[in-house]
């Protein structure tokens, strides 16, 4: 009877914990000179929960973007692996981002958002040699292009706001990094992201071109899925 | 068993031999006196089938007195108790010690039909050279060695426990009747002797087993920490994904 006991308690601390680790490290932008104060709330789902829908809760630790580029690390942990993550960046006035005008058009805190798509980034047990990493950075916070003059390549100038503005209402973002597109359905500034599974770092030491290998088929596959 | 004339009639002859007893026997007045008082206390107990009473009444007016009719009046009470060993043995003592007693014939029938009541349990298959300890009914029974062993009881159930140095102890439960000669094969299992044991930690299979355990035990722990490590997080800012 006690060696059951022992065993069944083995087995639960060895299989019923089956939990996947990433280690995320965002290097956030210097806080805009315009503003004094801005904040950055991260979120992460499932890729089953929609980038366009609003998130309650789900958020890691805020934390306050400061004169120069700010790491900031975090842990994602989950019993399902197998699923694809989102990740939500919004950068806001207040701490807890909870300030969510009806019109942001009209509102001081436009909540800008960087919207990450990561393929694949969980695997089970594959700490070693190296935890599976995501690294991204973001260089600014995305916002609208400014116009004058209507000097505005694409759309128009919005002169109440003096910012390029497309047909549907969205403004035209000044910057979009490589990787990443403008989302351009949206009133708040917003940068969407892919992230593939080959960028996401893991089993394996060092720095390696990327983190998957291609079977004699050709297909590519993670290091951690070998 | 109901003798109220018997114990009558014994009173009668226990106050008439008290007075004719020479001064010697009854070793004082106050002796004499408390043994017809004890006479007198276990007749009327008898009368009323107090049996212990009436034999402990009758046991200590022989003491005091040595009258025969108390020894005689012992034998009855035990024999009306069903212990017909006992009143065999108490008749028996009446007639070797009284051989005056004027109603010897009627002791003697009564011996012998109280002998023919004793049951006797016949143990066969014990070693004769071989020392026992036996208990019947949890009383220690004389057994010598080389002796046939017999045990004499009385009817209904008993309980025999038979114990011999290396052997596993045997028990035997059963009734019998009054009269009834039981034959008891006594079957004892011998011990295995066990060898001789090293100390267990000068055993050498002891310390291979306990370094299994222990490397086995190091093992699991490091396999169970490994894994933990594998499932933190490196920093405490941790959010679980649904």
């Amino acid at each position: 009877m006690t060696h059951r006991l022992w065993t069944l308690s083995l087995l639960s601390m060895t299989a019923c914990n089956q939990v996947a680790v990433l280690e995320g490290e965002l290097v956030l932008p210097p806080r805009p000179a315009e503003v004094g104060e801005m904040w950055v709330s991260v979120q992460a789902m499932p890729s089953t929960t929609p980038l366009e829908d609003t998130w309650a809760g789900a958020a890691l630790e805020p934390v306050a973007l400061t004169d120069e580029p700010l790491p900031y690390r975090f842990s994602l942990e989950t019993e399902h692996p197998d699923r694809d993550l989102h990740v939500k960046v919004r950068f806001c006035l207040n701490r807890g981002c909870d300030f969510l005008p009806a019109d942001l058009s009209q509102s001081a805190d436009p909540q800008a958002e960087v919207w990450f798509s990561l393929d694949h980034p969980f695997y089970l047990m594959k700490k070693d040699p190296e935890p599976t990493r995501w690294t991204a950075e973001i260089r600014t916070v995305p916002r609208c292009a400014p116009c004058s003059a209507g000097n505005c390549a694409e759309g128009r100038c919005n002169p109440e706001r003096q910012e390029c503005q497309l047909e549907s209402g969205a403004c035209v973002l000044e910057t979009t990094p490589e990787g990443c597109e403008a989302v351009t359905d949206r009133e708040r500034p917003t940068w969407r992201c892919e992230v593939d599974r080959c960028s996401i770092a893991g089993c394996i030491a060092g720095t390696p071109a990327d983190y998957c290998d291609t079977l004699p088929d050709g297909t590519r596959v993670h290091l951690c899925e070998l | 068993m109901r003798q109220p004339l018997r114990w009558a009639s014994a009173f009668l002859a226990l106050f008439s031999l008290l007075s004719a007893l020479p001064r010697g026997h009854a070793q004082s007045d106050s002796d004499r006196q408390q043994a017809r008082e004890a006479f007198i206390a276990a007749s009327q107990a008898a009368d009323e089938e107090r049996w212990a009473d009436a034999l402990e009444g009758f046991e200590r007016a022989y003491r005091l007195s040595g009258v025969p009719t108390a020894l005689y009046n012992v034998a009855m009470v035990l024999r009306a108790l069903g212990r017909h060993r006992d009143a065999r043995d108490a008749f028996r003592r009446l007639l070797d010690g009284h051989p005056e007693y004027d109603a010897r014939e009627q002791a003697q029938a009564l011996l012998e039909e109280e002998a023919a009541r004793v049951a006797v349990l016949e143990l066969v298959g014990l070693d004769p050279q071989a020392d026992y300890e036996l208990r019947l009914d949890g009383r220690l029974v004389e057994s010598e060695r080389g002796r046939r062993r017999e045990l004499e009881t009385d009817a209904g159930r008993h309980t025999l426990v038979a114990d011999r140095e290396g052997y596993r102890t045997f028990t035997w439960e059963g009734a019998v009747r009054d009269g009834e000669r039981r034959r008891i094969e006594v079957v004892m299992e011998q011990l295995q002797l066990e060898p001789e044991r090293r100390p267990l930690r000068k055993s050498a299979a002891f310390w291979i087993v306990t370094g299994v355990v222990l490397a086995g035990a190091a093992a699991l722990s490091g396999v169970l920490l490994h894994r933990r490590a594998q499932l933190e997080g490196e920093t405490d800012n941790v959010l679980v994904i649904p």
